[in-house]
């Protein structure tokens, strides 16, 4: 049996990669919650995995998380009765859970422990959860962010209470203990009064309703409505053991003269400010936390390897954790863990050296025709050059089809990237005050793991701009006649071996005029130009540099990134942008991206006696064109070719390499952006599928390389970036 | 048996369960003016607790417990209030 892991490496283990799932399974649940209340398929989702959260971050020792999700699920456990309804408010307490253990989560991951101030913050949050189960009325409606003050029960006869039993020094005896059962009590067997009637040390108690009383036929004497106070004289540890049974619903406080626990501090701005004194109280200490509660919890919650994870996402549980993963005690009921429950979990690192190994075996498999070729010239054996071919033919079949099958492991769906924005929509929406319905297609389309990623954030910008510029108020869409509720629609699909991506909102559109009006403004273009511009230019005007600027900036779109920063994101993936817009009737905005980037096609060239490669799908045509036929216009050269103009450019002196014009000149048609240009090479040569690496470190400054890769030959192949050489 | 209910009077005595809390509810709900007698009660479930702190009713006498005494003081004093 391995030897169990060190509480430590749990945490980075097992509990970082799990939290990342369940925390988007999480906040998926709850918004379709949101969005459709009677979805009992989401709140039993978002029940199961908050309770997994919580069982997990018990396993791990993490107290405080345990302690603020317990609360969370609480309410949770209200709203599934039906006892409560789901508030837009109350969503955004769930999401700020969600966020905060999300954030916990990096901070875990790096340095192993939770920040300082998590204790304060995990106490406030769990009273604010537990605000809303006792008196909703009272919790703070505004920012979901703000720290609230002391919970409601923490009332002001209490508060004087308190002080009366509050010894004059020294001790640390005194503890006021609030216990609130959860309203079913009464069916578990628990009965609070007994317990308290345990409780050593007694010195005063009281029992106060938790919800004003409902004395109408409806009252149910077994639904738990009460909530008790005690304060007693007794240490930590017997109150702890007498409290064990109930630690989940029950809270400690040490009573001293140097203050109480800052989860009662009144009104604190934050739990950092713990020197203040305030009606005699100054809050020093830490409420008592149930020091055991961490391991018994992992004990009696389950603990199930999430359900919805793509094989490639997160970094595997090592195998010394694997003791640890015990089948579900009693929650997760078997329907729920389908067949994605026995998916693999690897390390995205594994699959990296397997396409470096793929790599290899490409540049191995390369070499076989270059041997042919010496058998028939060198070593002058025709049959044997022949036989080496029939074998390069069928390992090339074979590396083929393990190429697919390992970049298949590597792509995931997009519903990967698209899964973030239900959660964008609905917060920017509902801080602009703007009624938004965000609708996906195609989220089972499958691109590349690196395209997705470097995705994800050209489509958030694309997103946010279509939010705060294109949709309208609510007011301003009724006056236009159209539905208040505005619609975006983000759809994937694949075409042919491309990505491509739509983001279609039905808002005010882009004004080509305003377009070319500001751009003017800006300096950006010259007036005859603005003149001459189509409708279609205008509004393609978004994508220039410096368009975006102070003037539109606001916390949500602004940044200072400008649509151009998309276009240069996505063309630097080897994709395109475009966008369409009708005044009044929406805006469209359209990125194709090729669906996989760990195999390139180039074609090579030759320039000076060395090899360089062009990727393929930039070259549209190659020819030879004689040294009459080009003509110089100023500085620049250029040539006629089916009745267009097309300026050319010389790789040699792209590369600053010596010039060598000669009578015939080797040509290729580069498709560059909206325009084309001819680029003059010294030789053609064959067009090869390569896996491109980057430039080492110390070459990555290197401006008009894409990178390099190694040839069957052992030489290096230099694959040019022509966008970037050209401009 | 240890909850009797007359017309307007229940007498609680020993330990109070949560079963006799479901008849002391419905008698409480339906007895406007009912007092109730806890002199000789020596446990009272929570279950019956909040029947009693629901319907606060007039205590004929409050419980001798030291535990239950201060629950339910405010009853008694409404108790003493009304005569």
């Amino acid at each position: 049996m391995p030897p169990i892991p060190a509480e430590f490496d749990l945490v980075r283990e097992v509990f970082v990669p799990e939290m990342r799932d369940l925390i988007d399974v999480a906040s998926t649940a709850l918004l379709t919650l949101e969005a459709d209340a009677s979805d009992r398929d989401a709140i039993n989702d978002l029940f199961r995995v908050v309770h997994t959260i919580k069982g997990t971050a018990g396993m791990c020792n993490l107290t405080l998380l345990v302690e603020m999700v317990h609360s969370a699920e609480d309410l949770l456990g209200e709203v599934r009765a039906g006892r409560m309804a789901l508030s837009g408010v109350i969503v955004d307490d769930m999401l700020a859970c969600f966020d905060q253990i999300s954030a916990w989560t990096d901070a875990l991951e790096v340095t192993g422990v939770l920040p300082p101030d998590a204790d304060g913050i995990a106490r406030t949050r769990a009273a604010r959860y537990r605000g809303w189960l006792a008196a909703p009325e009272t919790v703070d409606r505004g920012d979901a962010a703000v720290i609230v003050g002391p919970p409601a029960w923490f009332d002001d006869d209490l508060r004087a209470t308190c002080a009366d039993y509050t010894p004059k020094s020294g001790g640390g005896k005194v503890h006021l203990l609030h216990y609130s059962p959860p309203s079913d009590a009464f069916f578990s067997g628990e009965d609070p009064m007994a317990r308290l009637r345990a409780v050593p040390g007694r010195l005063w108690h009281r029992a106060l309703p938790r919800k004003p009383w409902d004395r109408s036929e409806r009252f149910d004497p077994y639904d738990c409505n009460l909530d008790f106070d005690l304060i007693a004289d007794a240490p930590v540890e017997p109150l702890e053991e007498a409290l064990r049974p109930i630690r989940a619903y029950a809270a400690l406080h040490p009573l001293q003269a140097e203050g109480i626990g800052p989860e009662l501090h009144p009104a604190t701005p934050a739990p950092a400010a713990v020197e203040e004194e305030i009606d005699g109280f100054e809050f020093l200490t830490d409420p008592v936390s149930f020091a055991a509660e961490a391991a018994e919890a992992g004990r009696d919650v389950s603990f199930a390897p999430t359900a919805t994870t793509p094989a490639t996402q997160a970094p595997t549980a090592e195998p010394t954790a694997a003791p640890l993963v015990q089948p579900p005690a009693n929650a997760a009921p078997s329907e729920h863990r389908s067949a994605q429950d026995r998916a693999l979990k690897i390390d995205p690192s594994k699959i990296d050296a397997l396409v470096n190994l793929l790599g290899e075996l490409v540049v191995a498999k390369n070499g076989l025709p270059f041997l042919a070729q010496r058998a028939d010239h060198v070593f002058n054996v025709r049959e044997l050059s022949r036989e080496i071919r029939d074998n390069y033919g069928t390992i090339n079949r074979i590396a083929q089809d393990l190429q697919a099958a390992v970049m298949s492991i590597r792509m995931l769906p997009v519903s990967e990237m698209f899964k973030r924005f239900p959660r964008l929509v609905r917060d920017v929406s509902r801080k602009l005050d703007k009624a938004v319905e965000l609708r996906m297609e195609g989220e089972s389309t499958e691109a590349d793991k690196s395209v997705i990623e470097a995705l994800a954030d050209p489509l958030v910008h694309i997103l946010r701009n279509s939010l705060d510029h294109g949709i309208e108020a609510p007011a301003d869409r009724r006056a236009a006649g159209k539905s208040e509720t505005a619609t975006i629609l983000i759809r994937a699909a694949q075409e042919g071996d491309r990505v491509v991506i739509e983001i279609r909102d039905d808002g005010r559109g882009i004004d080509p005029d305003r377009m070319r009006r500001s751009a003017l403004s800006k300096g950006l273009i010259t007036e005859a130009r603005a003149a001459e511009m189509s409708d279609e230019e205008a509004v393609d005007l978004v994508f220039l540099p410096g368009f975006s600027t102070a003037a539109e900036v606001s916390d949500l779109s602004g940044r200072g990134v400008g649509m151009d920063a998309v276009r240069h994101a996505v063309q630097s993936l080897g994709g395109t942008v475009s966008i369409a817009s009708t005044v009044g009737i929406g805006t469209s905005v359209t990125l194709s991206l090729p669906l996989t980037m760990a195999v390139t096609r180039v074609m090579s060239v030759e320039l000076d006696g060395q090899l360089y490669g062009i990727p393929l799908d930039e070259v549209e045509q190659t020819l030879r064109i004689s040294s009459g036929s080009i003509r110089r216009i100023k500085s620049t050269e250029a040539f006629v070719l089916r009745d267009a103009v097309i300026p050319l450019l010389r790789l040699r002196s792209l590369l600053d390499l010596p010039a060598r014009p000669r009578d015939e000149e080797a040509v290729l048609i580069i498709r560059h952006g909206g325009a084309t240009v001819g680029l003059v090479v010294d030789a053609f040569q064959s067009g090869m599928e390569v896996i491109l690496k980057p430039m080492a470190p110390l070459l990555q400054g290197t401006p008009g390389y894409a990178g390099t890769a190694v040839l069957g030959d052992g030489k290096v192949l230099l694959v040019l970036d022509t966008r970037e050489l050209i401009q | 048996m240890t909850v009797t209910l007359t017309a307007t009077l229940a007498t609680l005595s020993g330990t109070v369960d949560a079963d006799d809390a479901l008849d002391l509810g419905g008698w409480l709900q339906q007895t406007p003016d009912a007092v109730v007698d806890l002199s000789a009660c020596t446990t009272l479930h929570g279950a019956a607790l909040q029947c009693l702190l629901a319907f606060e009713p007039h205590l004929a006498a409050p419980p001798a417990d030291p535990f239950l005494a201060p629950l339910l003081w405010h009853l008694t004093t409404r108790a003493q209030d009304a005569a």
